[in-house]
């Protein structure tokens, strides 16, 4: 990881318009985030979260204001060499029966700037078997992608995204498609990653999972609706704005929990049938 | 079955083409890997639709086979490329829409203007007209086409895999695939005169569909790809040889053959496991 005479801000945005072509996304948003920070981005479907991560990444544009990655403006297709941005996608957003194994997949994290043509050479070999090793997923080298769960997949991303050398994170819906041991287990090698100094930008839907775990919240719906400590940022007249509905925020521990009153409803409605508990964990 | 073997090579016109066919075969598979990954096996399709025009419209004004569809194919693989990059319109649209206008195009000037072109030939290939050019053209696509690949290997399978991911590592996601749509184009223009415009789509799909049945690794898969579409290529132009029919359908239903036993190996495989 590249972690030393890293400017301040890894990430920096003001007053920008975020789209496809000439098709903006989001617009106004002014954003700054400092090197080593952990930060979760909030929002409903369609609020322009992954919009946000693809600028980072060189795949959406940047139609007005200004934006720096590391200090520097980045070039279109230059991203990564110029800034160390690596990404994690959403699970659901490859082909699992596309001919790759697992260490295939974390060496093509090196593709860009492997020299050997046209395999891999003796060193990046030996770099994603250590990569594996340390995502614990070292035995199923070999193993298809097709015949990987959901957590092991997530790893295996994550040991792609580490093989390009990176200083910055970004993970769209990590928390999704994976069950709740293997969330655990993938916010504890997120911890430890920012730990050792990476600048980590994850998107999600689970409020309560960001509220409990990470010290920043940024809420999208078409622009910044607010941005700070879980804490102190997540109200009702925050979360009204963000998803357009009202939940109830309650406080536990000194933590916020949020509730979906409809959820609760609904979960009121059919105790009279099956007693259930309210679902709190997942909005 | 030796005399099966070495009778058609006593004659001039067989070694030329099972050169070609040799070469054409093992480029087709090739190609098949990143056309059928990509899921875009219908450019396959659309790009022999333009050969049709092009050879078309090139033979009613009196310009060599290989010039016209060469123009017609580029220029439909640029035009594909354009057309899908705007927001709102589907790769498959782009490529309905650029080729079968090509298409129409060479069938209006046909139409307009006589000529002596054996349609038949061009459709479905013809094994008795593969030429010195011919295999020339051949040679020369293979060495660019093997070249490209090999340098732009890893950034390839990248792109095919993960195009987003692989923008965010620095790969020039838009020149790789207008490359693979390039390349695709000179392949199928390669292939006219053994394979037929009509069945070059067969040809650039079943060699890896037929690989991705049996091999789990990406490079077993990639080399079983090309050997399929070679020894294809070789059975069929015995077949064309033998049984005297077009060179075209022979390769492609000798490939169909091999993707079928495949297909019925996996799957007694698979029920075996799941036992």
């Amino acid at each position: 990881m590249t972690t030393s005479a890293q400017p301040m801000v890894a990430i920096e945005l003001t007053h920008a318009t975020i789209g496809y072509g000439h098709m903006p996304v989001l617009s106004n948003v002014t954003l700054n985030v400092r090197a080593g920070e952990f930060v979760g981005i909030v929002g409903p479907s369609g609020a322009g979260k992954t919009t946000l991560l693809k600028l980072f990444t060189g795949g959406a544009d940047l139609i007005e204001g200004r934006f720096t990655l590391n200090g520097e403006t980045p070039r279109r297709h230059k991203t990564a060499r110029n800034t160390a941005v690596a990404y994690v996608p959403q699970l659901d957003r490859i082909d699992p029966s596309f001919p790759l194994t697992a260490k295939e997949v974390v060496l093509l994290g090196g593709a860009a700037n492997s020299r050997k043509v046209p395999w891999f050479s003796r060193t990046e070999q030996l770099r994603a078997t250590s990569l594996l090793e340390r995502l614990g997923i070292k035995e199923l080298a070999y193993r298809r992608v097709s015949e990987l769960s959901g957590g092991q997949r997530q790893r295996m991303f994550v040991a792609r995204a580490l093989f390009h050398d990176c200083s910055v994170l970004l993970l769209d819906e990590p928390t999704s498609g994976v069950d709740l041991a293997t969330r655990a287990e993938m916010l504890q090698l997120l911890g430890e990653l920012h730990h050792d100094g990476l600048t980590v930008l994850l998107t999600t839907h689970d409020l309560n999972f960001v509220a409990a775990h990470l010290p920043r919240i940024v809420c999208v719906n078409g622009t910044v609706t607010a941005d700070g400590k879980p804490g102190e940022i997540l109200s009702v007249d925050v979360l009204q704005r963000t998803f357009g509905h009202t939940l109830t925020v309650l406080n536990i521990n000194d933590r916020p929990v949020v509730i979906d009153p409809k959820r609760i409803e609904l979960h009121s409605a059919l105790a009279h049938q099956t007693p259930v508990a309210p679902d709190v964990t997942a909005l | 079955m030796r005399e099966l073997l070495l009778t058609p090579l006593g004659y001039q016109f067989f070694q030329r083409a099972l050169v070609a066919g040799i070469v054409i075969g093992a480029l087709c598979g090739a190609m098949s890997v990143p056309v059928t990954l990509r899921r875009m096996s219908y450019i396959g399709h659309g790009l022999a639709h333009s050969v049709i025009g092009g050879v078309a419209i090139g033979v009613a004004f009196g310009v060599n086979l290989y010039i016209g569809a060469t123009v017609a194919t580029v220029t439909a693989a640029l035009l594909i490329d354009r057309v899908s990059r705007r927001a709102g319109v589907h790769i498959d649209a782009a490529i309905g829409i650029v080729t079968t206008a090509a298409f129409a195009l060479g069938i209006v000037v046909l139409a307009l203007v006589p000529s002596q072109i054996n349609l038949e030939a061009v459709l479905f290939g013809n094994l008795l007209g593969v030429t010195q050019g011919d295999l020339t053209l051949a040679g020369t696509v293979s060495a660019v086409t093997v070249t490209i690949l090999f340098v732009g290997y890893k950034r390839g399978i990248f792109t095919l895999f993960d195009e987003d991911v692989a923008r965010a590592h620095g790969v020039n996601v838009n020149a790789t695939i207008l490359t693979i749509n390039l390349l695709t184009a000179a392949v199928v223009v390669a292939s006219v005169r053994v394979l037929g415009a009509l069945l070059i789509a067969a040809a650039i799909v079943l060699p890896a569909a037929t690989a991705q049945l049996v091999t789990r690794r990406f490079a077993s898969f990639s080399l079983l790809a090309v050997a399929t579409g070679t020894v294809t290529a070789i059975i069929g132009l015995y077949a064309s040889f033998h049984f005297d029919i077009p060179s075209g359908p022979a390769v492609v239903l000798a490939g169909t053959v091999l993707f079928t036993l495949a297909y019925v190996a996996g799957a007694r495989n698979s029920l075996k496991a799941s036992r």
